[in-house]
């Protein structure tokens, strides 16, 4: 009996050990959960009422404008419907687009509307919230300028994104920190339709998205996605000096921590493992 | 009495925040420094109201208009802390955790040569790693301080005491007091430390608090594990 509550404690500590070591309030949502924003690239459909309903949480931002961004909240991942209405439309109207998808756990996502207001589409992009490069930022495109037609993003002179065509977003690319010079050009020529400039930090993941058109200037509208520490520090911090630390080694906080209670079931089961050698 | 209603302050911050969150917290700058200040009134001139567009195409209304009736079972408004606390942001002063007692200012900490952290020098102080976020922007804003001196409890003794929803605030230099909300703690082998979940990109202004924790390893002089307490910001007092 007493044997096995020892195993059972042991095993509980294990147990706990692991769930005190679980994904740590980082960048990403906890497990089961995803992160999700809104925003509104539409040039000419401003106000509007946009509508996220999620397995745990339904959302109404009213009044959406045009280059609005929402910062992340997290829902439980699985099934949403993302609406869109007229800003003071019956919430029972038909919506002006709806988009349905499927949230994945400990991903973040950014749902959009795009287009004209004659043409309104949705798209859901991906987030990539992943450390940058020392030092370096990273930033994806977008194009949600309303009659551009393909276009080759180039930085500082040099195209990154070719072929970047409307609402498909490129893929995250490392570069440079500062201020940086972006061109939208014509698809395998120097013919520049969009020229803006773009700041980023070190260790800023950001999005940089084509706008405007439908009466609006086009432009690079760029948001951060999410922010590190450019430098990490290297190794372990050097936080104490021992003084009150107990004699056999162990340090403070050792009850309550995950290691400590790996320490704990390990105690445990050799304690069993002893008792049992010694019965036998 | 762990439990923190909210007040007329955060009530307040929220708002700013959702103001801030609507008001263009992009532009050009996607540096996360916050340049946004209070919701700026659509530039662009509003698109007249045209009935009757055909396909997926949406009538807007030329004027902010008044909220549609709210659907039962939606959070209007109630959005998620924008990505940074609104205003010009200011370096950090003090730091006070009620929870346990501690009330410190706050010393700069850089890289080392080795390039590791460097530490405070004084035992009863904590530091913030200025080479990192500031506390309020979005990111992870890191803060040290020791467990212990050579001859006894330091400033962070009792960090591992602190739980979920504990208050952490910050003074800032300009007199802005930053509240932030305990989320979780872990504890690392100093040797893997998990560089992506404590200093990697965060979407929100978070905090982590680190010190160290586990054994004593008496040969190095120094203990083997840290402890880290993650926090996220909750509201902003000016």
């Amino acid at each position: 009996m007493k044997r096995g509550m020892t195993r059972l404690l042991a095993g509980a500590a294990v147990l706990a050990a692991l769930l005190a070591s679980a994904p740590a309030g980082a960048g990403a949502a906890a497990p089961g959960q995803a992160m999700i924003r809104i925003a509104h690239f539409s040039p000419d459909a401003a106000y509007v009422d946009v509508y996220v309903v999620s397995l745990n949480r339904n959302q109404l931002f009213p009044n959406v404008f045009y280059k609005n961004v929402s910062a992340y909240w997290k829902v439980n991942a699985g099934p949403f419907t993302y609406e869109v209405r007229a800003a003071g439309a019956s919430p029972t109207s038909r919506p002006a687009i709806k988009l349905t998808g499927n949230l994945q756990a400990g991903r973040a996502y950014t749902v959009a509307a795009v287009g004209p207001r004659t043409d309104l589409r949705a798209v859901l992009l991906n987030d990539d919230l992943e450390p940058t490069a020392k030092g370096r930022a990273r930033v994806r495109f977008i194009s949600a300028a309303v009659g551009l037609p393909a276009v080759d993003v180039a930085v500082d002179g040099r195209v990154l994104s070719p072929k970047l065509s409307f609402a498909a977003p490129s893929a995250y690319r490392p570069l440079r920190t500062g201020r940086l010079r972006v061109e939208a050009r014509k698809v395998g020529g120097d013919q520049v339709l969009v020229r803006d400039d773009l700041r980023v930090r070190a260790g800023t993941v950001a999005s940089a998205v084509l706008v405007g058109g439908a009466g609006q200037p086009r432009e690079v509208f760029a948001f951060s996605d999410a922010t590190g520490i450019g430098t990490m520090p290297a190794g372990g911090i050097r936080t104490g000096a021992g003084g009150a630390a107990r004699a056999g080694g162990q340090g403070p906080g050792r009850l309550l921590t995950a290691t400590g209670l790996t320490a704990l079931a390990a105690a445990a089961a050799w304690a069993a493992l002893a008792r049992r050698r010694r019965a036998s | 009495m762990r439990r923190h209603r909210p007040t007329a302050t955060t009530a307040v911050a929220l708002a700013l925040a959702m103001a801030v969150l609507l008001g263009g917290c992009g532009r050009r700058d996607a540096d996360g420094a916050g340049a946004a200040g209070p919701v700026p009134a659509p530039a662009a001139a509003p698109m007249t109201a045209t009935a009757g567009q055909a396909g997926s195409g949406i009538v807007v209304p030329s004027t902010r208009p008044a909220p549609a009736p709210m659907p039962p079972g939606f959070e209007v408004a109630s959005l998620p802390a924008a990505p940074g606390a609104p205003g010009p942001a200011a370096p950090p002063a003090g730091l006070e955790i009620p929870a346990i007692g501690v009330t410190t200012p706050l010393d700069r900490l850089g890289l080392a040569a080795d390039g590791t952290m460097e530490v405070p020098v004084d035992f009863g102080r904590a530091g913030w790693f200025s080479g990192g976020t500031l506390p309020g922007q979005q990111g992870p804003a890191v803060i040290a301080g020791h467990v212990d001196s050579r001859s006894g409890p330091a400033v962070f003794y009792r960090l591992r005491e602190l739980r979920t929803g504990d208050a952490v605030e910050i003074e800032r230099t300009d007199g802005v007091r930053l509240r932030f909300a305990v989320e979780t703690r872990a504890q690392y082998r100093k040797s893997a430390l998990p560089t992506a979940a404590v200093f990697g990109p965060v979407a929100w202004p978070a905090l982590r608090l680190i010190t160290c924790g586990g054994s004593f390893d008496r040969a190095r002089g120094s203990y083997r594990d840290n402890l880290v307490v993650f926090a996220r910001l909750v509201g902003v007092q000016r």
